[in-house]
């Protein structure tokens, strides 16, 4: 960890909240959801931090209000040291170079009638990069650097597979010269023996070009593979943040532990040993989030000061912080047992 | 909570013998393309026992998805199966009339398929599909089957039922929706049900709870359980027997404890290297089989693996390994570990067979002799 520099991103006190259409007359019963409520994170330069945390949790969110592509509420974003919240969208048009998205799904974030060429030579276009007569010699670097042939420059998106697709988007990103991607469900819909092929490469392109990345995903144990530091979000909040050795050798939160523990493990006898924390139901509905501490309804070593009281983000040990009454004690015994903890009520 | 004797029980599983409920033999499937004639399947050979499940596993486009819908005889046109038997209850499924196989379809052979939101009918509620169900296979009519299609929801999880019957299927999440389609498959109470990829749409915490779920009507109806999936770390906790399939062949076979800690077939080395685990987190840890499958337009005439594999000979190159027990001899139909490969792994190697730590050696040498070629 070099923290002697600046961080190349600070998202501090992050808040993206939407209004509901009413169910009443005139916009009455308007409901907010808060997406993302009170958010703050660094990355420095070269660094990755990993986002985690369940479907509808907000952290694609939080990757899109970072790079301005949702609203803000409140709160805010600097990139090199400049807040980003503040800026009109003209005067964020330079700065958006240096930032990029790579999404999820590698089928639906190609526009299909566009050849690969197409697709990577547009932002050289749009922010003017490299002169006009070199920049079919650039797209064929690209495609290099993320292993795809010169060939594929002709082609359209539907001719490749799930990950070569990927590598598209990939080079598309890179084509801006960014100094910050938004890595968003990279693999998630790849198989696993081509999701390692596609991190290694980020990793590869990450030490080629010093760049820092926010990668979101919901698997703890892929994130590991890529993070420096590594936060889990729950509800639109983050609940435990640290260093990938601290998050995965201590972790203090009862939700990053059920995290930890529904990754599975490739081997059946210790798979059939494993104690198991698996919680009940899914993540509640954002728009009427549960009283005290948000997760009380699934945590399984809740009591009644947390239906009441919300903890807050503290810290547990230097650069290690969690929100949760329990962090930082001796560490909390989680019974899976526990009548009403386990999805598994008949065994 | 998982009980830790279910080590034994898959020990007790292989030892004691059993009467297959499923057996297919030699199957083959071909779709006629523009690019040609393409096997998607090629002589594929496996069983189900009643309370087992199998875990089939390959990358995208292996033909696992098609085997299984070969079960159903629902291989989508332009595919048809041309060759092989698949014996149930008596009967060779590739041979009985439409009819029948209509009746057997959903009823005793069930699927739960890969994307539940493309599954469900979205003008029609989550009771009209199962009462459906219960009307055409079971007879079932008005209360009674609305009160079984309810009881079907709450066994699968799905809180306060009776209210959730009246839900369109756009109104649940990814988790619950999956579980609707569990709902509908066991509606009938199937011999075999056949779940092609029930957990990769879904969260880590969801897929645990859906996995769990699968293994708690397994043991309670004794059915046989076919769990598809592309990653080696999700049927090692949930499978009794695993086959890996790769360009339309099973490369390699074994009891899930034989594969986990004795993978031959570099294959399979290969996956299991790269399921994430929590036990190797660092950045940059992590292993890749090179490269992608060759087309099935153009295979070669050795083993299809040959070009990623890291042990290649150029015996591999020239002809086909077949499947065959670890001593050489070809498969036979028991459920001993059978492997598709001129040079298993740890056979090869001085400790062969050796302990649990083989695999994972293997699996770092494997991803170390890759580093520089998987661009």
């Amino acid at each position: 960890m070099t923290a002697t520099t600046d961080p190349l991103l600070t998202v501090e006190d992050l808040r993206v909240h939407f209004q509901l259409a009413g169910t009443g007359w005139f916009g009455r019963g308007k409901q907010t959801v808060k997406a993302v409520d009170g958010l703050s994170i660094q990355i420095h330069r070269g660094q990755t931090l990993g986002l985690v945390g369940e479907s509808g949790c907000g952290k694609s969110t939080t990757g899109r209000a970072i790079l301005r592509l949702t609203p803000i509420s409140g709160g805010t974003v600097r990139l090199n040291g400049r807040d980003l919240t503040t800026l009109s969208a003209g005067e964020l048009r330079p700065i958006r170079r240096q930032m990029q998205i790579v999404f999820q799904d590698p089928f639906a974030s190609l526009n299909p009638r566009h050849t690969v060429e197409q697709i990577v030579k547009e932002p050289l276009w749009v922010h003017n990069l490299r002169p006009e007569n070199e920049r079919v010699a650039r797209v064929r670097e690209l495609l290099a650097l993320v292993g795809l042939p010169a060939s594929a420059m002709g082609r359209f998106p539907h001719e490749f597979s799930g990950g070569q697709r990927q590598r598209i988007g990939i080079a598309r990103a890179l084509a801006a010269e960014p100094d910050f991607i938004v890595l968003d469900e990279p693999v998630s819909a790849l198989d696993v023996s081509i999701q390692s092929q596609i991190l290694r490469l980020l990793l590869d392109l990450q030490v080629q070009f010093g760049l820092t990345y926010l990668f979101i995903a919901h698997d703890l144990a892929v994130v590991g593979q890529m993070s420096d530091q590594v936060a889990v979000m729950y509800l639109g909040q983050i609940v435990e943040i640290a260093t990938r050795e601290a998050l995965y050798q201590s972790p203090q939160h009862p939700y990053t532990q059920a995290l930890l523990s529904a990754v599975p493990y490739p081997d059946p006898e210790i798979e059939a040993k494993r104690r198991r924390v698996i919680l009940t139901g899914e993540v509640p509905s954002p728009v009427n989030p549960p009283s005290g501490c948000h997760f009380h309804t699934r945590c399984p070593i809740a009591v009644d000061r947390c239906r009441v009281e919300a903890p807050s983000l503290r810290a547990i040990a230097p650069g290690h912080q969690a929100s949760c009454h329990f962090a930082g004690g001796p560490p909390p015994e989680i019974h899976s047992a526990r009548p009403g903890t386990s999805d598994t009520a008949s065994s | 909570m998982r009980s830790s004797s279910d080590v034994g029980n898959i020990h007790d599983a292989l030892a004691a013998p059993r009467v297959p409920v499923l057996s297919v033999r030699d199957l083959r499937v071909e779709f006629d393309t523009r690019r040609g004639r393409v096997r998607a399947v090629d002589g594929v050979s496996f069983t189900l026992n009643a309370g087992e499940t199998l875990g089939l596993v390959g990358e995208s486009g292996c033909g696992k998805t098609v085997t299984a819908l070969s079960l159903l005889r629902s291989v989508p046109a332009p595919g048809k199966i041309d060759g092989g038997t698949i014996e149930f209850e008596g009967r060779d499924l590739l041979s009985i009339s439409e009819r029948d196989m209509t009746r057997l379809r959903g009823k005793r052979i069930a699927l739960i398929p890969q994307d539940p939101l493309t599954a469900l009918n979205p003008v029609m509620t989550v009771g009209d599909h199962i009462v459906e169900v219960l009307e055409i296979h079971l007879g079932m009519r008005g209360e009674t089957a609305r009160s079984r299609a309810a009881d079907l929801l709450s066994r699968v999880g799905i809180p306060d039922p009776r209210k959730r019957l009246d839900a369109y299927p756009h109104q649940l999440s990814g988790g619950m929706r999956q579980r609707v389609m569990i709902a509908l498959a066991i509606a009938c109470e199937p011999a075999i049900l056949i779940a092609d990829e029930p957990t990769t749409a879904l969260d880590a915490t969801v897929q645990a709870q859906i996995l769990e779920l699968l293994d708690e009507i397994k043991r309670e109806t004794r059915m046989a359980l076919l769990l598809i999936t592309h990653n080696l770390g999700i049927v090692a906790g949930h499978c009794n027997r695993v086959a890996v399939m790769y360009c339309g062949r099973i490369a390699e076979t074994a009891s899930a404890v034989d594969l986990f800690r004795h993978p031959h077939h570099r294959y399979t080395a290969g996956l299991l290297a790269c399921v994430p685990r929590l036990d190797r987190q660092g950045k940059g840890i992590f292993f890749t089989i090179p490269g992608t499958p060759p087309e099935l337009t153009d295979l070669p005439p050795g083993c299809a693996f040959a070009s990623r594999c890291d042990a290649v000979t150029d015996h591999c190159f020239s002809e086909r390994p077949e499947l065959a027990t670890t001593d050489g001899s070809i498969m036979t139909g028991t459920t001993s570990h059978l492997m598709a490969c001129w040079n298993p792994a740890s056979l090869a190697s001085s400790d062969a067979g050796s302990d649990h730590q083989t695999s994972a050696r293997m699996a770092v040498a494997y991803g170390r002799a890759h580093e520089k070629s998987d661009a």
